[in-house]
């Protein structure tokens, strides 16, 4: 390679690397740097060492952040990444033509809708007096429940507007791997025998591995940084009942004036969701050390 | 060179450019405005990563458009569908604006993002010259250098014409025009269900009050529901901060340095919330996810006999068909409940501050309160203007004002309210007792609060 094309091939990279440089690492080594100082804001940092470290340990609700985080992600991963796999097979087996358009374009819809708007209307639909879900579950007889305001339900029902949100996403990306699985699979299986769970279970399954590492990577990812539907449903609360991770560092820092804490709590999520990712990518890797990416 | 290796060339160097144009103007800020005296000598930063960021508020704010000279309000909203808060307050400031040659931009703060707003916008230099500051947070931007006193601008004629000026003394200085002294949260009763519920005097003790729930729980309506499942710690205005001053308390100590509500009237007053909901059964289990508005509606919606709600609600319910009465505050000890008093405030960064301090003279007359009293209601704050809210509500500024309590502007408070509603939220749960989330809740703010010795 000439010393030209090797420059020019910098030249080409350089703004995104510029980008990359001004807008992510920079800002990842202030928080680093703002997560050892008393800071406000409104008043330059103060070196205080590791005692923000210390005071998360200290912190009644930011234990809570964790567990709520934790709890989500095992709630929501699971269960969007199989109804999305499950309904995105469904309709690339039975549905492909303007039927199949019309049930994605309508599961699809949630995931472009605001979540400040999303959160606000399930907020209503899931109050206890007067809400339409308990109207509903009235007719049959099920008294009142109390969707947001009971400690552990409150969460469970966070949970399932985050579903319902997502769903559609994964939905589309699966059923676009779905259409690059070769018909001829299929044919030769349904030839010698298979029923349609077993070529779901050995064709289909593998065929979407990369897939679903993606699937459920992006996924926790999401999960640990869920923050609005929070936010605009429940607020956190009641007391420490959904309170997450990502809405301790927002109140810390703009509500509590903590910069230097929110950013310390920060930098335990990111450490999170390395060692999360790093365990996703161990449990897909293939037995000749590659991994689906 | 071809053309591609040019574009590339050039979209780099103009990405290159923004890039160090974004650090240089900071930079240029911090050292033009590093511990200097502002124009107009009113204040000396005493912050200098302040005094910087407030600098380049100096440089955009005070740019002059054509002739005019450009000011910046930020004010939250009070408007309702009919007069919404930025035409309201251009309407006002219409003749301040033409009489000084200024050009007023108003930006109205939704209250979900207040804080974050003032926080960004003052620190990034992107700050008003007036702002709009209630008690919780006024006190860290004063301790950062970033409001400055009325003091030095205050007449003669001033201090006899405003009612509340004592409510913006903070540290023994005029940091804050008191604009909206008022909303105070009262005991909202609807007359047909009590005259229903055979409760023939209308509940003044606790004790009475039980009572009187009781009888209208057996007659099968709502007695009372306070809103334990809003998102906004300032429920606690209506929840547990009246009880707690009923009950002889207060919140914080006198030097804002260590916890207050921790004694037995803080004790005394979860324990009588506690017990509304756990011993007489008085609350619903649905009161942990209830927001203000719904607690209002189902007052509208004639359910519920007892509401503590801003007088400013008077007007809804009663418009709403309900033929309401109300108690200032329930006693115990004493009478005490929450009132607003919130305040303009004159931004450090301000390169205009006579002419801002002219506007907040001009936005607190007598015919600007009645222009924006009409689209809030609240109480006059001077005497060039006549009582314009609902007249119910008159005597209670006047006989009652004793019991009229604002929160304390306290360094760090933000964080301990946050913390007590939590804590609250949890008794009311039955996570904790409550004597246990006073305890948590106390040892939290005297942490926090030990920063202002």
């Amino acid at each position: 390679m000439t010393p030209t094309r090797k420059f020019g091939g910098i030249l080409y990279v350089l703004p995104s690397f510029l980008l990359l440089i001004f807008f992510s690492l920079l800002p990842l080594i202030m928080t680093g740097y703002y997560s050892f100082t008393d800071y406000s804001v409104l008043k330059p940092p103060v070196w205080i060492g590791a005692a923000n470290y210390g005071k998360m340990l200290k912190d009644p609700f930011f234990l809570p952040a964790i567990r709520n985080t934790v709890v989500y992600t095992f709630l929501t991963v699971p269960v969007q990444t199989i109804l999305s796999l499950v309904i995105a097979n469904m309709l690339a087996m039975g549905f492909r033509g303007r039927l199949g358009g019309l049930f994605k374009s309508t599961l699809f819809i949630p995931v472009i809708s605001s979540m400040v708007l999303v959160g606000t209307v399930w907020k209503f639909m899931l109050a206890t007096d007067h809400g339409i879900i308990n109207d509903f579950l009235g007719f049959f007889g099920i008294g009142k429940v109390n969707w947001l305001g009971r400690y552990n339900l409150s969460l469970v029902s966070v949970c399932i507007v985050a579903v319902w949100k997502n769903m559609g996403y994964f939905l589309v990306i699966y059923y676009a791997g779905l259409m690059n699985v070769p018909a001829s699979l299929y044919e030769a299986a349904k030839v010698d025998g298979a029923t349609s769970f077993q070529r779901f279970r050995f064709i289909t399954l593998p065929a979407l591995k990369p897939i679903t590492y993606l699937v459920i990577t992006l996924g926790t990812i999401w999960s640990f940084q869920v923050f609005d539907q929070v936010y605009t449903m429940t607020g956190g609360g009641p007391g420490t009942a959904t309170v997450t991770m990502v809405l301790s560092i927002y109140q810390a820092g703009f509500k509590q004036y903590q910069m230097g804490y929110a950013s310390a709590m920060a930098a335990v999520l990111f450490f999170m969701v390395i060692v999360v990712s790093f365990l996703q990518k161990l449990l897909f890797r293939e037995k000749g050390g590659k991994t689906h990416e | 060179m071809n053309l591609k290796k040019q574009m590339c060339l050039f979209f780099t160097g103009v990405m290159a450019a923004m890039v160090l144009a974004g650090c240089g103007s900071k930079d240029q800020a911090a050292a033009g405005g590093a511990g200097k005296e502002s124009s107009e000598g009113a204040t000396v930063m005493k912050d200098q990563n302040l005094a910087g960021s407030t600098a380049a508020i100096s440089s955009s704010v005070g740019e002059k458009n054509g002739s005019k000279t450009k000011l910046v309000l930020w004010m939250p909203p009070y408007g309702t569908e009919d007069a919404l808060d930025k035409q309201v307050w251009g309407d006002i400031l219409k003749p301040f604006e033409a009489e000084n040659n200024v050009e007023v931009s108003i930006e109205i703060v939704p209250w979900s993002n207040y804080e974050e707003k003032y926080l960004t916008g003052i620190s990034s230099g992107q700050g008003p010259d007036v702002g709009y500051m209630y008690m919780e947070m006024i006190n860290d931007y004063i301790r950062a250098g970033a409001i400055t006193p009325f003091d030095d601008y205050l007449t003669e004629a001033d201090k006899n014409n405003y009612y509340y000026l004592d409510k913006g003394v903070i540290d023994g200085k005029q940091y804050g025009m008191p604009i909206v002294v008022g909303s105070a949260r009262v005991m909202f009763y609807n007359k047909a269900i009590l005259k229903e519920a055979g409760v023939e005097t209308v509940p003044e003790t606790w004790d009475d009050f039980v009572a009187a729930c009781q009888k209208v729980k057996a007659m099968g309506k709502e007695p009372f529901l306070l809103a334990w499942g809003d998102k906004s710690k300032g429920e606690m205005n209506s929840s547990y901060f009246p009880f707690l001053w009923q009950a002889g308390g207060s919140i914080f100590n006198q030097d804002g340095t260590k916890a207050a509500f921790d004694g037995e009237a803080g004790l005394k007053a979860a324990q009588f919330v506690y017990d509304l909901r756990f011993k007489y059964g008085l609350m619903p289990d649905s009161v942990t996810s209830m927001s203000g508005d719904q607690v209002d509606t189902e007052f509208k919606s004639g359910n519920l006999a007892f509401n503590m709600s801003p007088t400013s609600n008077g007007k809804g319910f009663k418009q709403a068909g309900i033929d309401w009465g109300f108690l200032t505050s329930l006693k115990d000890k004493e009478e005490g409940t929450f009132t607003a008093a919130d305040s303009l405030v004159l931004i450090s960064g301000s390169k205009h501050k006579d002419l801002a301090v002219k506007m907040v003279r001009f936005m607190l007359s007598g015919p600007s309160m009645t222009k924006f009293h009409a689209m809030a209601p609240f109480p006059p704050i001077a005497k060039d203007e006549d009582y314009h809210d609902d007249p119910a509500f008159q005597t209670l500024y006047g006989d009652h004002k004793d019991a009229l309590h604002v929160l304390p502007a306290v360094q760090g408070s933000t964080a301990v309210y946050d913390n007590l509603y939590k804590n609250l939220q949890l008794m009311i749960l039955g996570q904790l007792k409550p004597e246990e989330a006073i305890k948590n809740s106390a040892d939290y703010a005297n942490a926090t609060l030990s920063q202002n010795k």
